[in-house]
């Protein structure tokens, strides 16, 4: 009788995993952009800081809401120091970025105090000061030769 | 007359019921990072889901057998156990993705964390399957998951270009991240094709006791049900695209997605983002769980039936309410609800060739749908899911193994 | 026996008949045709015996190792007091393209000693539904 089994599928996946092998030994980044891709997606959770931020002043996203967005932000904004803490990158790269990153996190915090005691001045301020910060992090990148979108 | 409104009500639900969490994740993450470049696996996914559903409506009207039923029947059980195990697994991730997009919007709403909701939510879940009907469940939900439609309202009034949405919709090479690229493109197609979609509409159309007399009306609903459902995924990448991508936001949570919204519709955005995210879901959730219990009634030959009293098929609500009790502790234990989203796409896709081999098989047989089989073109296209399939597994494997982030 | 009139005359055993859907004389679905057990004549053609139904019989399929396996299971947890459910062939009714029925009522078969056992442990305790009722009523009238 027909039997699916009767195909062999041990080859198959056998080959799969050697293909997948061969990927991962041929897409071996150096520590510089494996740190430019971390950049990447810090920016792309300072940017959300900074929306977040814009669009409670607009009255358009709750409170709650930034506060558990600055939470998200900040733990994944700490992953991502830590990694170039421990990254061989060129110091002129990976410290700026350090710096970049740990006050980004920061500035967060005080979003999310702002928004919780109503303090719209305040609040607009941190969002400026995500915009510097989002400024500094693309300088950085494009002088790195990373892309920044 | 009575075949008009089936008809109507058939689009509407497939409307209504084509957007779920698998749609809303990878099109916020195709629009947020590649724009308006990756609508050509949408529109690709679209035109082959059409195709599928389509013959899986047949298939149950002509033979009123769904297709695990006939695919144990007649090509046998050491045949079946292959895709019935992988079928289990994708139910058993697709609902786990479904129901954290319900804990999330919840969430949204209340600011309390995601996992405290997991088990209230699974209980909701259960609750809706335990006291109603097929229709006034795929109904509710359906109709009420029109609310998706935002997506389209809002992308209409950001007014994207057409020449970019053309060109968007033909297939050309990543600028730059071409893993992320692949992956991406990979995950949207398994989020349009979903395995268990093809499944589950045989076994719905056998609930509502389809005979040959619909085959008209099964064509009607995959073709503009299917089609108009595909443009709310448009919607999102369109939103993702121009809310998202220019500032710099890349969607790789649910709280990044839940901005998309904000602008088109100022104060209301954020509300209806979290009402169209809890009810796609809870409208899939719900389809899944079903879809699980008919799938291994029907392998194992119990009584099943959505609209029997659960005291004639006491195994089939025990499937469900085992599936829905075991994903949410996906949930419960932390999870992330999108990165477990984005992995069961890929995974979607990597098993379509198990799952549409016997079914092409199936569709073939003379002795059962005798002047209904398929045609030249339906086989051509269900044989180019199953090679485009394959190679998107090999790709995607890879991809998977390095975290597809 | 009354047949389906589409059904052809060269029934083939695997694909009609093993793993065909057995429902009971109110067609209510009670499991499928898990095994099929042939007689052998002397001089004569073999002669469906009788059926089999039970995950024991579907394990064996697969291996003898699982069927041991599956069987310890079931002495061990399982409710059901025979592993494997072999009806006659006599007391086939009806074989068409979708179902085998047979002349014996699915609640005294032990294909339902799961189902009896589910719904007199665990469903009697939970509020009923709406659902089910009503519908009956509507046929009936």
């Amino acid at each position: 009788m027909w039997n699916i089994y009767s195909l062999g599928l041990r080859p198959l996946i056998r080959t799969a995993l050697a293909a997948a092998g061969l990927c991962l030994a041929c897409s071996s980044q150096s520590p510089k952009e494996k740190l430019l891709d971390t950049a990447q997606t810090a920016s792309s959770w300072i940017a959300t800081l900074r929306m977040t931020g814009e669009q409670w002043g607009a009255n358009s996203v709750p409170t709650s809401f930034v506060e558990t967005t600055v939470k998200a932000a900040r733990s994944e904004l700490e992953q991502e120091a830590d990694e170039a803490a421990k990254s061989q990158a060129p110091p002129e790269v990976r410290d700026p970025f350090r710096r970049i990153v740990t006050e980004a996190r920061d500035v967060g915090k005080r979003l999310s105090q702002a928004a919780e005691e109503n303090d719209r001045p305040e609040a607009a301020r941190e969002v400026g000061r995500l915009a510097a910060l989002q400024e500094q992090l693309a300088a950085l990148q494009k002088q790195n030769g990373g892309e920044s979108q | 007359m009575k075949k008009a409104a089936t008809l109507a009500l058939g689009i509407l639900t497939s409307v209504g019921g084509f957007f779920d969490v698998g749609n809303l994740a990878t099109a916020a993450q195709a629009g947020g990072v590649f724009r308006l470049q990756l609508l050509w696996p949408l529109l690709l996914g679209t035109i082959l889901v059409i195709f599928l559903i389509e013959m899986s409506g047949r298939f149950a009207a002509v033979t009123r057998q769904a297709l695990p039923d006939a695919i144990r029947t007649h090509l046998g059980f050491a045949a079946w156990l292959g895709p019935f195990l992988i079928l289990s697994l994708v139910h058993f991730l697709v609902l786990g993705a479904e129901i954290g997009g319900i804990c999330f919007a919840l969430h949204l709403v209340t600011g309390l964390p995601v996992p405290f909701w997991a088990l209230p939510v699974a209980a909701l879940t259960w609750l809706f399957l335990w006291r109603t009907s097929f229709s006034a469940i795929e109904n509710s939900t359906s109709l009420l998951g029109l609310i998706t439609l935002a997506f389209v309202v809002a992308a209409w009034q950001h007014r994207p270009p057409t020449s970019q949405i053309l060109a968007g919709m033909l297939p050309t090479l990543p600028h730059h991240d071409p893993a992320r690229y692949w992956f991406i493109a990979v995950s949207l197609l398994g989020a349009v094709i979903t395995p268990y979609m093809l499944y589950f509409y045989s076994s719905g159309a056998v609930e509502d006791k389809w005979d040959e007399s619909y085959i008209g009306v099964n064509r009607g609903v995959s073709v503009i049900g299917m089609g108009f459902g595909s443009l709310i995924s448009v919607g999102a990448i369109v939103v993702a695209a121009v809310v998202l991508a220019p500032r710099g936001i890349q969607a790789d949570d649910y709280h990044q997605a839940a901005l998309v919204l904000t602008t088109a519709f100022p104060f209301w955005g954020f509300v209806l983002f979290a009402a169209a995210m809890g009810i796609a879901c809870l409208g899939a959730a719900t389809e899944v769980a079903l879809s699980m219990a008919y799938t291994t009634a029907q392998t194992y030959g119990w009584n099943w039936g959505e609209d029997l009293d659960p005291r004639e098929d006491a195994r089939f609500c025990l499937v469900y309410t085992g599936a829905i009790l075991a994903s949410s502790l996906l949930i419960l234990f932390g999870v992330d609800p999108l990165k477990l989203t984005l992995l069961t796409m890929a995974v979607n896709a990597a098993v379509l060739p198990f799952v549409a081999i016997p079914f092409l098989l199936l569709m073939n047989d003379r002795k059962l749908l005798k002047e209904h089989c398929n045609g030249w073109i339906s086989n051509a296209v269900t044989l180019l899911v199953v090679v485009l399939s394959i190679v998107l597994a090999v790709v995607s494997i890879p991809l998977l193994i390095r975290g597809g982030s | 026996m009354p047949r389906e009139k589409g059904l052809p005359d060269d029934l083939e055993l695997a694909r009609d008949i093993l793993d065909q859907q057995v429902v009971d004389r109110e067609e209510t679905k009670m499991g499928r045709v898990d095994g099929l057990v042939l007689e052998l004549r002397e001089g004569r053609p073999p002669r469906i015996d009788h059926i089999e139904m039970g995950a024991v019989v579907l394990a064996r399929r697969l291996s003898p190792r699982l069927e041991r396996w599956v069987d310890g299971w079931r002495r061990r947890f399982g409710v059901r007091k025979v592993a494997r459910y072999k009806a006659p062939w006599s007391a086939v009714l009806e074989l068409t393209s979708y179902h085998l029925k047979l002349d014996v009522a699915a609640l005294d078969t032990p294909t339902f000693d799961w189902e009896r056992w589910l719904r007199d442990h665990v469903i009697q305790h939970i509020p009923r539904p709406l659902k089910g009722h009503g519908e009956k009523e509507e046929k009936q009238e």
